[in-house]
């Protein structure tokens, strides 16, 4: 039968008078098919027609409708809705308006239909009956237009219909493969070039960070207390993200774990996980990556609700005991779209500020309100997933320690011990494991015992264990290295006897081809240009100018500065 | 055979680099980059002069390429006032046959080395006179870096890289965080730093490359015979040396000086924002400015207005 979405319709505004929600209320235009929209400026489209009945979404105030109806003259019909029994003005026909007439509130089991239609941009629908010869069963229509597809929607969105796809063009379908394509001069496919791409985002980044940092004298949280906060409620078994958010939520962790103790040595992480609306703490604060990686991959399964108050109260009732100079944080992956808790979780936001923790959440479904206002409130950052690898992009923000409040944390001296690495093959009872060792053991300086690995605590007298290099590996975040300036290939053109043609650190061509000068970045500091890639690793992971390393010169100037 | 070799090297290599997760490579091919100390303050006042030294340390880089015809070698001079490139196996030039009478390697590598010497001679800055000014170790560290970084983008199967440090110069302190940047960036692409020293007291600097990222730290005891040290330590690739008895590391010192008066120390302050270390307590941070102590006065004051 046919009978479309109609684009004026749907284009027209939402008017969210509609209130009564009785058709008697309402004035109606209705026209048949192939007349068009007569005349009302009622936005309405009809969703279901059934040889003599009429289903009709309305949103507005006026109501238009288009019927194929073998009884209905071509001409079409347009009726008054205001009275209950109505004929046509145009051809006569009685159009009486049964109790079915009414407009309904979307019955429960609409909504999926309703979210469709909200999909398409309206906030109020409404969906009601119209029987044009008095002979209707609205249920029974209802029930049969619920199994029918929304003719316009399946038309605007090519995704939703994976499952008349087979599994292998699904593949094909979602990876969106033929994205990563281009054309090149001779019409021939490429891969695109992304290199250019991403060293723009990286440089963009980088520029975030460098005004940041400008801003105010630079103290970092390098002593942070973090829990990871696993939501591992039945929304983590959704499927959006692949293999399952739960999978990718596991393998980001990890790797999120890794990183962030390469960062931030004298750092302690713990674990947390939501299910069934409780909060189960899996590890206590420590330091060890193993340890929190064995535990989170033992405990990946997902039942029952999320309780953002649960997870907070018991990151609350770890995080007080800390000593006040480390920085309390708290990470929350959230999959869910719904908190269930047991109490005002308002008041659990405002202990948390009050006990100064940052909370971060990362989102896995959609923004959700009381998640940035938990982060608003308490300082720290909100940001949605929008797939695998922005999830990845996203955790990774969290690694490098953030700028240090002074109201968060006080500084203070820590008394600490640097001990001696003993020489392989002397043998000696270590605390941790109870057991003797040979070799390869460190000695705490005040009370002699031998602990097997650092950082730690001893655990006789208490004192923290490092060795000076965990403290060197956090130097680079207080001594950063200044952006490189890009190069142009143009300005390059210009006074090209200045520059060399290769990479000061690993000796590349920075010519393209066709002994072009490509893109390449120079340092401000001591006049030395590399490659992009190199850029990309000096900033990112070496923290150190070779060129300006590689002259005293330029040394000394920094030095002074 | 070789990809079972692989998986016994990759389970054996875990013991010897902590956290070092294995990568895919090609089969035996090392790529060495070496890092040759010219700083002339050190040569002149060393009594073992530096023409017979180079001589030695040459017949151990044509050894290694003669090991295997895909080995590759990249030389850095690490002088006083810069660093550069003095040789490079893969570049076009280093190609040529032997010219008369000398090896290609040994002609270019030379020819460069001269350069450099007078180019670095030119940079000259002032220095207190009777003091030996430090070579910087950090800089050609830095460029090896990025060099092998450039070896593992060309391709699925990279070279073995590997840096050996022939450093004699003591260590400069102002290098410091520097050279630990470049150790803590080595050992997250699982590059060891091997590290031959031949000055008079053991390098801490080098001592905790090579501990931290799988390297072989060794001091010859006796110079005459360093090409034999070098070909039979430094030579073996990553491979083989799970099957050799290398010299065990006699300990590292892994103490830290304090900020304050350079003294090495074993127990000590440590600044909560910065991570400064300090010998005594004291009341500002002289690194980062912040004042510490104002947790327990805020905490009395608290106290105070919770009695009150």
């Amino acid at each position: 039968m046919g009978c479309d979405l109609r684009e004026d319709a749907i284009a027209a505004p939402v008017d969210s008078a509609l209130a009564g929600g009785i058709v008697d209320g309402v004035k109606g235009d209705v026209n048949v098919d192939g007349v068009g929209n007569g005349g009302g400026d009622g936005a309405g489209a009809v969703v279901a027609v059934d040889g003599d009945s009429v289903e009709v979404v309305v949103w507005g105030r006026q109501l238009s409708f288009v019927a194929v109806d073998e009884t209905l003259s071509p001409e079409g019909v347009s009726c008054d809705g205001g009275s209950r029994v109505s004929s046509c003005t145009t051809c006569g026909l009685s159009v009486e308006t049964s109790e079915g007439t009414k407009l309904s509130r979307v019955a429960e089991r609409e909504r999926e239909r309703e979210r469709n239609l909200q999909y398409l941009g309206f906030s109020s629908t409404w969906v009601f009956v119209l029987n044009l010869n008095s002979l209707l069963h609205i249920s029974e229509i209802m029930n049969n237009v619920a199994e029918r597809p929304l003719k316009g929607d399946v038309e605007d969105d090519d995704e939703d219909d994976g499952a008349d796809l087979e599994a292998w063009e699904r593949t094909y379908a979602e990876d969106r493969s033929w994205e990563a394509l281009q054309e090149d001069e001779s019409g021939l496919l490429r891969p695109i070039d992304t290199t250019a791409i991403y060293h723009a985002q990286y440089r963009r980044r980088l520029r975030t960070l460098a005004a940041t940092a400008a801003t105010a004298r630079i103290q970092k949280g390098l002593i942070r207390y973090l829990y990871i906060v696993v939501d591992l409620s039945k929304a983590a078994s959704e499927r959006d993200f692949r293999p399952s958010r739960m999978a990718v939520i596991g393998k980001q962790v990890e790797v999120f774990i890794r990183e962030f103790f390469d960062q931030n040595p004298l750092s302690h992480v713990g674990l947390v996980t939501i299910k069934d609306g409780i909060a189960n703490c899996i590890t206590e604060l420590g330091g060890s990556p193993e340890s929190h990686i064995n535990a989170m991959m033992g405990k990946l399964e997902c039942s029952g609700d999320a309780s953002l108050q649960n997870a907070l109260e018991i990151v609350l009732a770890c995080l007080n005991q800390i000593p006040s100079y480390g920085h309390r944080e708290a990470l929350i992956l959230y999959s869910a779209l719904s908190t269930c808790d047991p109490g005002d979780l308002m008041e659990t936001i405002q202990k948390c500020k009050k006990s100064k923790i940052r909370c971060s959440v990362i989102g896995l479904a959609a923004e959700m309100f009381v998640c940035k206002h938990l982060c608003q409130e308490t300082g720290g950052t909100y940001s949605v997933a929008l797939d695998e690898s922005h999830f990845k992009e996203l955790i990774l923000e969290h690694a490098p320690p953030p700028p240090a409040i002074a109201e968060y944390a006080t500084a203070n001296l820590i008394k600490m011990g640097f001990p001696q690495r003993s020489a392989e093959g002397s043998v000696a009872i270590c605390t941790c494991h109870e057991e003797a060792k040979a070799g390869g053991g460190y000695t705490c300086p005040r009370c002699k015992v031998r602990v097997c690995e650092l950082p730690t605590e001893c655990r006789i007298c208490g004192l923290t264990l490092i060795s000076s290099p965990h403290l060197a590996r956090s130097y680079h975040h207080l001594f950063p290295i200044v952006m490189f300036d890009e190069v142009s290939p143009s300005s390059q053109n210009d006074s090209s006897r200045s520059f060399s043609n290769t990479c000061f650190g690993c000796q590349q061509s920075l010519l393209s081809q066709g002994n072009k000068p490509g893109l390449s970045v120079i340092c401000p500091k001591c006049k030395q240009q590399f490659c992009l890639d190199c850029d990309i690793y000096i900033h990112e992971s070496l923290h150190n100018c070779p060129g300006c390393e590689s002259s005293r010169h330029s040394k000394s100037v920094t030095a002074s500065q | 055979m070789h990809r079972f070799n692989k998986g016994v090297e990759g389970t054996q290599r875990k013991h010897t680099m902590p956290s070092a997760p294995s990568k895919l490579y090609a089969d035996d091919v090392s790529l060495l980059v070496v890092t040759l100390d010219t700083n002339p303050f050190f040569w002149t006042t060393f009594p073992f002069p530096f023409a017979e030294f180079l001589s030695q340390v040459l017949a151990f880089l044509n050894s290694i390429l003669l090991l295997g015809q895909l080995n590759q070698l990249i030389v850095i001079a690490t002088g006083c006032n810069s660093c550069a490139y003095v040789y490079d196996s893969t570049s076009e030039r280093n190609h040529g046959s032997t010219t008369g009478t000398m090896p290609a390697l040994y002609s270019n590598l030379l020819h460069n080395l001269h350069e450099f010497l007078a180019r670095d001679k030119q940079l000259e800055a002032s220095h207190k006179p009777g003091t030996v000014p430090s070579s910087l170790l950090s800089g050609s560290l830095s460029m090896a870096l990025c060099y092998i970084q450039r070896a593992f983008r060309s391709g699925p199967m990279p070279p073995q890289p590997r840096i050996l440090c022939l450093q004699g110069t003591a260590d400069g302190p102002e290098q410091y965080v520097a050279i630990m940047n470049a150790i803590f960036s080595a050992q997250r692409s699982t590059v060891p730093i091997d590290s031959c020293y031949i000055g008079s007291n053991n390098s801490a600097f080098l001592q905790q490359a090579s501990y931290i990222t799988g390297g072989i730290y060794y001091k010859p005891p006796q110079l005459d015979g360093l090409y034999q040290y070098l070909s039979t330590v430094f030579a073996t690739d990553l491979h083989s040396r799970a099957f050799l008895r290398l010299p065990k590391s006699v300990g590292v010192d892994f103490r830290a000086s304090c900020f304050c008066h350079k003294q090495t120390i074993d127990m000590g302050f440590v600044c909560s924002v910065c991570l400064s270390i300090f010998c005594e307590h004291h009341d500002k941070c002289s690194t980062c400015g912040s004042v510490f102590g104002q947790a327990q006065l805020d905490a009395s004051e608290a106290n105070r207005k919770r009695k009150a």
